[in-house]
């Protein structure tokens, strides 16, 4: 079986963010999420370079959607989650739970 | 509404049309609330992002392109002295520097361009190590073998997997633009040298004709494979051009 690819701390905030917003994750909602979930705002650059890069690993997979007049009549790019960068999300968590497994950083001082 | 469309043509010269529209879609939502200070901060900062790569790719491949030639014609005539293959191997000893020189030119562009996971680098890399060893070490028998079989190998595994195929398709066309490029740019200046007077301004046409040819070269064997990468490798499968991948790979 091949190893899921690994994902830096950015693409997996992207990945999650699109997770969340399901069939209507395109440039705009996904910022937006990430910005009210994560509290910061990130750079419109690094964000569709992100998502170009991750297309190129599978591990997102894009459609165009309906131009609309708001938008001065240009299309949507909407993304979903491929098997691949699930399984990929789904690896780098289960590293942080085993990383977290025994520590009490919620906790105590760090709280 | 004009800014919308000088944008999109703006980001268009660095990505795919449907994604540039996309992108200043997008940018165009978020603008009644952020402003137009905002829209073109946001262009501006798109384009570093996905530019940045092209001017480091282009000096990357200038450099190693005139260092390559150096490097790669001094043991073919000097070697040639000691050994003395037959006359007759020359012009091939000098095709073979020449093929060198665009692919150690190809090799870093794509490399920084596209990543050293992509297909296209890895296939331009190990040609070019390839070229560089039968250069250096032609006249040892098992060498000059063992390259050809891994040379023929690589390209017969190749041809069997759709995308090592259409990276070896985009290399194969991009060298032979560079390789005519090349060829070129020394017959320009060629011709332009006829036209210089002894004098002042000779200095400066002697600098221009320097720094000329090989920035000429450069930039076919560049824009042959950019183009050749986004034709037959690009990842944007709602362009048109994926119809010729599709083509290509059945």
């Amino acid at each position: 079986m091949a190893r899921p690819e690994s994902l830096g701390e950015f693409e997996q905030t992207v990945l999650l963010a699109i997770l969340r917003l399901s069939d209507n994750a395109y440039g705009v909602t996904i910022r937006r999420e990430i910005m009210e979930c994560a509290r910061r705002e990130p750079a419109p650059g690094a964000l569709y370079t992100t998502l170009d890069r991750m297309e190129g690993k599978g591990l997102v997979r894009s459609r165009i959607g309906d131009p609309s007049p708001q938008r001065g009549g240009r299309a949507k790019r909407y993304f979903v989650v491929t098997t691949k960068g699930r399984a990929a999300i789904v690896n780098a968590q289960r590293l942080f739970r085993r990383l977290l497994e025994g520590l009490d950083l919620f906790g105590g001082a760090n709280a | 509404m004009r800014s919308g469309f000088v944008a999109e043509w703006i980001l268009t010269r660095f990505t795919t049309r449907s994604r540039a529209a996309s992108i200043v879609g997008d940018l165009f939502e978020s603008r009644s609330e952020k402003g137009t200070l905002w829209f073109w901060r946001s262009v501006a900062g798109i384009v570093l992002a996905v530019a940045w790569r092209r001017p480091l790719a282009f000096a990357a491949a200038f450099y190693l392109g005139l260092h390559a030639l150096g490097a790669l014609q001094m043991p073919i005539y000097g070697m040639y002295a000691a050994h003395r293959p037959p006359q007759e191997w020359m012009p091939m000893f000098a095709v073979l520097s020449g093929l060198g020189m665009v692919l150690w030119m190809a090799a870093p562009y794509v490399a920084i361009r596209f990543g050293l996971r992509d297909s296209f680098a890895q296939i331009a890399l190990v040609f070019g190590g390839l070229v560089t060893i039968i250069i250096f070490y032609w006249w040892v028998p098992a060498v000059l073998a063992a390259c050809l079989v891994l040379a023929f190998s690589l390209i017969t595994t190749s041809i069997s997997v759709a995308r090592r195929r259409r990276a070896l398709l985009a290399l194969a066309i991009a060298t032979a633009f560079g390789f005519g490029g090349g060829l070129l740019a020394f017959y320009l200046a060629g011709l332009y040298q006829n036209h210089l007077y002894p004098g002042p301004v000779a200095e400066i046409n002697s600098r221009l004709i320097n720094w000329g040819v090989p920035l000429l070269a450069t930039w076919i064997l560049a824009t042959a494979c950019s183009r050749m990468h986004r034709l037959l490798l690009g990842r944007d499968l709602g362009d048109p051009e994926a119809d010729l991948r599709i083509k290509l790979d059945s």
